[in-house]
């Protein structure tokens, strides 16, 4: 059975590699966990190269508060001419203590900035983002696997041929969980290449050696990895279901947004549903991303939803249950491909 | 005897009300091209499907090579090349990547059979060309090609001529008569009564998913024989004749009397004719063919025609 499923991997894996869609899918998703590198980057550097400051110009007695643009830089080496056009040349010392807070502020950011597109934190925002789009991807690339072979008739070609309905379905679970755990590998060492460059542009020296660095980004991909199998599955059962690839795409994607907004509106209506809602799979994918090891602790923390309120569920606690649907899901899945009939309705 | 490479037994399939294969019971003898004779939605298909693990029978069983097939006897099937309903391939792969992934994931099947086989099918010159852009001929070739991976002992093809011209048709009846010679097994589904008449050995027929009759086509079109005679007196001789318990029918067509009985009893008929002062000028025995026999069988006029249309 094993040697069978895997020559079927590998007559699967030629397949797929003839298709345009997962190699669009895998650069759309490649491209977004960029956003998690270059984004803080460019921001990070309009920040640090920004000369003014925007402050509530005025205070107690001073009239009507407004906003005015001080030139900080200016006000700070005791020039005048860093204030607005007509402001009262008494208040520079004042000003001067506000861009002073300011700058301190500033350099918080830019320091928190500099953290989130440098290593190692910036693997972790790369896997969070890719996480996110990589749920909608497998939920494509599953349901278009399995659900096509029902549209294009060639699954009572491949059954004929001996090859097992078990050992077919695994074949192609197998080469899209792989597929995933492919992205989660492309994203973690595209955002090594792009912290290193743009950490090079911002004048950063970056080490990425170490066994403990290389042990939690394993860890990290791992995660990231997980969090999408319940999502196979789900589309896997759809597809199954209705036989049919749309049905597969429109039930894992829809329940992956529907789950986000009904628990959001429930849990603010009802305080009970937060409860109900730390059992669901959305939900449970966030609390398992919380807690990316190379996010260092709360700082880099990755931003996720969090659309249950209170507090996210632990980390034991969103494993057990997302491998529990993994496994009733799939199994599920699994018992209605072995019994049913593959037919398409015509002929005689 | 010829050993049965297929045997059904009491086999059935009902889908809710409707019963798509009523208690077949039905042997497909070994290295014969076989004939599953029927009109649209008289079960050819379902019991193709059967025959392959597609589909589950309600009740009964089916039998590949002496072995039952069930769960386990899905290793039966690398036995086997089939076909069943369109030829359904990968639209995004070419012919021949097709040919190669089925060669790949098939247990029997070999790498170096592709080429030989785009080559026996004609469709060499087009292998690199993707499935989606393929002629509908060229499918069903295609098609024949896979159902050949792997040197099958048994090929099963479901309408293989679907869709073709009449020069696609004949090509593809010279190749199925081609898979015939050197013991290997064929059986051929097809609502083409014409088709079967001129590739098949033997042949079944169905109606409703129902049996009619089995057997092999030349015994079947002798037990269905027929004369035609001319007499003195055609008015009276139709009467006289049909009085005889062994006379099937009698009809009268273009001017002739049509007596659908054994022609081996001809020597009969001439002798109760001439009892009534009636003689025979004219005789022959006509040679009836499959569409005949079928609606006579069936007693089905409408199918037999759209059998004819098929064609």
């Amino acid at each position: 059975m094993a040697a069978k499923t895997l020559t079927l991997v590998r007559w699967e894996w030629f397949k797929l590699r003839k298709r345009w869609m997962p190699w669009i899918l895998i650069i759309i998703a490649l491209l977004f966990s960029q956003l998690a590198v270059w984004g803080p980057f460019i921001a990070y550097q309009q920040e640090k190269n920004r000369q003014t400051l925007t402050i509530f110009a005025g205070g107690p007695g001073a009239g009507r508060e407004r906003m005015v643009t001080i030139d900080c830089r200016a006000v700070l080496a005791g020039d005048a001419a860093g204030l607005p056009a007509g402001a009262d040349p008494v208040a520079l010392a004042a000003h001067q203590e506000d861009c002073r807070q300011l700058e301190g502020q500033r350099a918080t950011a830019l320091e928190q900035m500099k953290r989130i597109f440098t290593l190692p934190v910036s693997i972790a925002q790369a896997l969070a983002i890719a996480e996110g789009f990589g749920v909608i991807l497998v939920a494509i690339m599953t349901a278009s696997s399995i659900g096509s072979e029902y549209g294009w008739g060639t699954l009572r070609t491949v059954l004929v041929r001996g090859t097992g309905r078990w050992a077919y379905l695994a074949s192609k679970l197998v080469v899209i969980a792989t597929g995933g755990l492919l992205l989660m590998v492309a994203v973690a060492l595209a955002a090594i290449v792009s912290s290193l460059i743009t950490g090079s542009l911002a004048g950063f020296d970056q080490s990425i050696s170490g066994i403990k660095f290389v042990g939690d980004m394993a860890l990290d991909i791992g995660r990231a990895w997980f969090a999408l199998w319940p999502f196979i599955a789900l589309a896997t059962l759809f597809s199954l279901a209705a036989r049919s690839a749309a049905a597969g795409m429109a039930g894992a994607i829809g329940y992956y947004f529907g789950e986000a907004i009904a628990t959001g509106i429930l849990s603010g209506l009802f305080e009970w549903f937060q409860g109900v809602s730390d059992y669901f799979i959305v939900r449970n994918t966030s609390a398992w991303m919380q807690s990316l090891r190379l996010s260092e602790g709360e700082a880099g923390r990755v931003v996720v939803m969090n659309l249950g309120f209170g507090n996210f569920p632990s980390e034991l606690h969103a494993f057990l249950v997302l491998a529990g649907y993994v496994l009733v899901m799939g199994g599920v899945a699994f018992w209605l491909f072995q019994r049913r009939d593959v037919t398409s309705g015509g002929g005689g | 005897m010829t050993e049965a490479i297929i045997e059904m037994e009491e086999l059935a399939k009902q889908y809710g009300a409707v019963t798509a294969v009523d208690k077949l019971t039905l042997s497909v003898p070994q290295g014969e091209i076989f004939g599953l004779l029927g009109p649209n939605g008289s079960g050819k298909t379902t019991i193709l499907s059967m025959a392959l693990g597609l589909v589950s029978p309600s009740s009964g069983s089916i039998r590949l090579f002496g072995r039952q097939m069930n769960g386990k006897g899905q290793a039966l099937l690398s036995r086997v090349g089939a076909i069943v309903e369109s030829p359904a391939f990968y639209p995004y792969l070419t012919g021949r990547q097709n040919l190669r992934y089925f060669a790949g994931i098939s247990p029997r099947a070999q790498q170096e059979e592709v080429e030989p086989l785009l080559e026996q099918v004609g469709l060499a010159a087009r292998g690199n060309h993707k499935f989606s852009t393929y002629s509908l001929g060229m499918k069903q070739r295609l098609g024949i090609a896979y159902a050949l991976l792997g040197q099958p002992e048994l090929v099963l093809l479901d309408e293989p001529t679907n869709g073709l011209d009449p020069a696609g048709m004949a090509e593809v009846r010279d190749l199925i008569r081609s898979l015939g010679q050197g013991g290997r097994t064929v059986v051929l589904s097809s609502h083409l009564l014409h088709e079967v008449e001129q590739v098949c050995a033997s042949v079944a027929i169905l109606s409703k998913g129902k049996l009619i009759a089995s057997g092999r086509v030349q015994d079947l079109l002798r037990q269905q024989g027929a004369v035609r005679l001319r007499t003195t007196d055609d008015a009276a001789a139709p009467g006289i004749l049909s009085g005889l318990d062994w006379v099937q029918g009698v009809a009268q067509e273009d001017g002739y009397v049509i007596v659908t009985a054994a022609p081996e009893r001809s020597g009969e008929l001439t002798r109760a004719l001439a009892q009534s002062q009636v003689y025979v000028r004219e005789m022959s025995p006509v040679q009836v063919s499959l569409e005949r026999y079928f609606l006579e069988v069936t007693g089905d006029d409408d199918q037999g025609q759209e059998g004819q249309h098929g064609s």
